[in-house]
């Protein structure tokens, strides 16, 4: 199996790193893989600022850094970004997690 | 219009948030306690419940909503902004999660989504919306390739254009009996026996820099020395002259009947004279008198040049240029063949040699039916 749904999508934290003036803001990620993950959230992030993600999923937490891709509002006034994973360790550790949790 | 069963003790509170919520179109049913919100769903059925913040068992009240009405989407408003705890309500189960100061923009937006939150997809791949940013990034990515290329192989064709002009070996001249060729640094010098004028070419281009016209003399031979330009007239005449703007004659000689050659080694005048197929050096005296005399040892020549004390000759029936032995002219070091003129369309009148290559040029056969050829040709051994 290469994808699973999860009922709801997973509650996470958001820190803007390239903004320290920012607090902690959070969300719910809609959407991961091994590249990235995407997020809904009630504030808007800007394209190209890092992100620190922290998410707990089935007992497993995670906190990667990543890099705003795309970043758009939708009709409902969420706003849904794709953060985009820095690093090649990170994107490993999700792969790993994935094909687990996929098997 | 959307209805909410907002709980609070508060009064004040409650009437605050229902306040933004009626601007947005909510319709609010406010309850201070746990009993009153089991009354409103049971008598109204709201379609979301706001549960305030205000006491450090906010927690226990959430968990408590959510298991009483597990078909109501739960909205938790805190106090303060604080992620973490945000989290943990929302894996508690809330919905969402606000915070003070509320926003009616925050406060629609979750309204909006209330009962209808998105699910997470886990995947391998990249999301779907990802996977068409892929696509228009592989597609830019393609295009960017593409541009290189043409930009590449564009570059590459004006490399192959310029290497295709630097190859180029033959020029076509504008006259069509040319007789002698000589270089002079940048440029060369073609005399055209027909027109009884020297051309002045930029060796780059061969464009015509200038023409000077010669009245009374129709020139078969030139040789260039450093400040002087030397003539030879169809009838054996020789003129030295200046190189000036319009080769003013400084010194006529007299005439050698049957000469066609000439060339200067730097201290002799050397002539070949094609009736008797003789070379001879000459001092440059008045009478260019004869210092010594040889037999031409190839057909006939019909130019001469001096590269530093080597003696070359262009041997234009065999089509071949001759390198002499300086010591003894009369004999032959090598013979270098000339495959351009192989095909009989032109036959070779001049020589000349820039530094680097020999250059021909030729006049069409039969004489004049095209226009006067120029060869570049291969570097001949021993250069």
């Amino acid at each position: 199996m290469r994808k699973t749904i999860l009922p709801r999508a997973v509650p996470a934290r958001f820190l803007v790193v390239s903004d320290p003036s920012r607090s902690e803001d959070w969300g719910r990620l809609t959407g991961l893989s091994p590249q990235g993950a995407l997020v809904s959230s009630l504030g808007p992030f800007k394209v190209g600022s890092r992100i620190l993600l922290s998410w707990e999923i089935h007992g497993q937490k995670f906190e990667l850094e990543g890099r705003v891709l795309t970043a758009k509002q939708e009709i409902s006034g969420y706003f849904t970004s794709f953060i985009f994973f820095i690093r090649t360790p990170d994107r490993r550790k999700i792969s790993s997690f994935l094909i687990d949790f996929l098997s | 219009m959307i209805s909410i069963a907002l709980l609070s003790s508060s009064e004040e509170k409650r009437r605050e948030i229902s306040l933004l919520l009626g601007e947005i179109g909510g319709l609010v049913y406010g309850v201070d306690n746990l009993a009153g919100l089991k009354e409103v769903i049971g008598a109204q059925s709201p379609r979301i419940i706001m549960a305030l913040e205000e006491n450090p068992a906010f927690e226990e009240l959430v968990r408590e909503i959510i298991s009483l009405f597990p078909q109501t989407p739960v909205i938790s408003i805190i106090s303060s902004r604080d992620a973490k705890r945000a989290v943990k309500l929302m894996l508690l189960g809330s919905e969402e999660v606000l915070s003070f100061p509320l926003s009616k923009e925050q406060l629609r937006a979750a309204l909006n989504r209330a009962g209808k939150l998105p699910t997470a997809s886990l995947s391998l791949v990249p999301p779907a919306s990802l996977r068409g940013l892929y696509f228009y990034a592989f597609f830019f990515a393609a295009l960017l390739a593409l541009g290189l290329t043409g930009w590449m192989i564009h570059k590459h064709t004006e490399t192959l254009r310029a290497a295709e002009l630097s190859q180029k070996n033959s020029w076509a001249l504008p006259y069509f009996y040319p007789s002698a060729l000589a270089f002079d640094g940048d440029n060369a010098w073609i005399a055209d026996w027909f027109s009884q004028s020297l051309y002045e070419h930029s060796t780059g281009s061969w464009d015509v820099k200038r023409v000077i016209h010669f009245p009374n003399e129709m020139p078969v031979s030139i040789a260039i020395t450093p400040n002087s330009i030397w003539t030879v007239d169809a009838s054996g005449k020789i003129v030295r002259r200046l190189k000036n703007l319009n080769l003013t004659p400084v010194e006529d000689y007299d005439q050698l009947p049957g000469t066609t050659a000439i060339a200067f080694d730097g201290l002799y005048l050397w002539t070949y004279n094609s009736a008797s197929k003789r070379l001879s050096k000459r001092l440059t005296n008045s009478r260019l008198s004869e210092v010594a005399s040889y037999p031409y040892p190839g057909a006939q020549a019909t130019a001469l040049v001096f590269i530093h004390n080597s003696l070359w000759s262009l041997d234009a029936p065999d089509r071949e240029i001759l390198l002499h032995d300086i010591n003894h002219p009369d004999q032959i070091i090598s013979k270098t063949p000339l495959p351009e003129y192989s095909n009989g369309k032109y036959a070779p009148t001049g020589l000349g040699f820039d530094g680097k290559n020999f250059w021909t040029v030729a006049q069409s056969l039969p004489a004049g039916s095209a226009k006067a050829i120029l060869f570049r040709h291969k570097k001949p051994n021993p250069l």
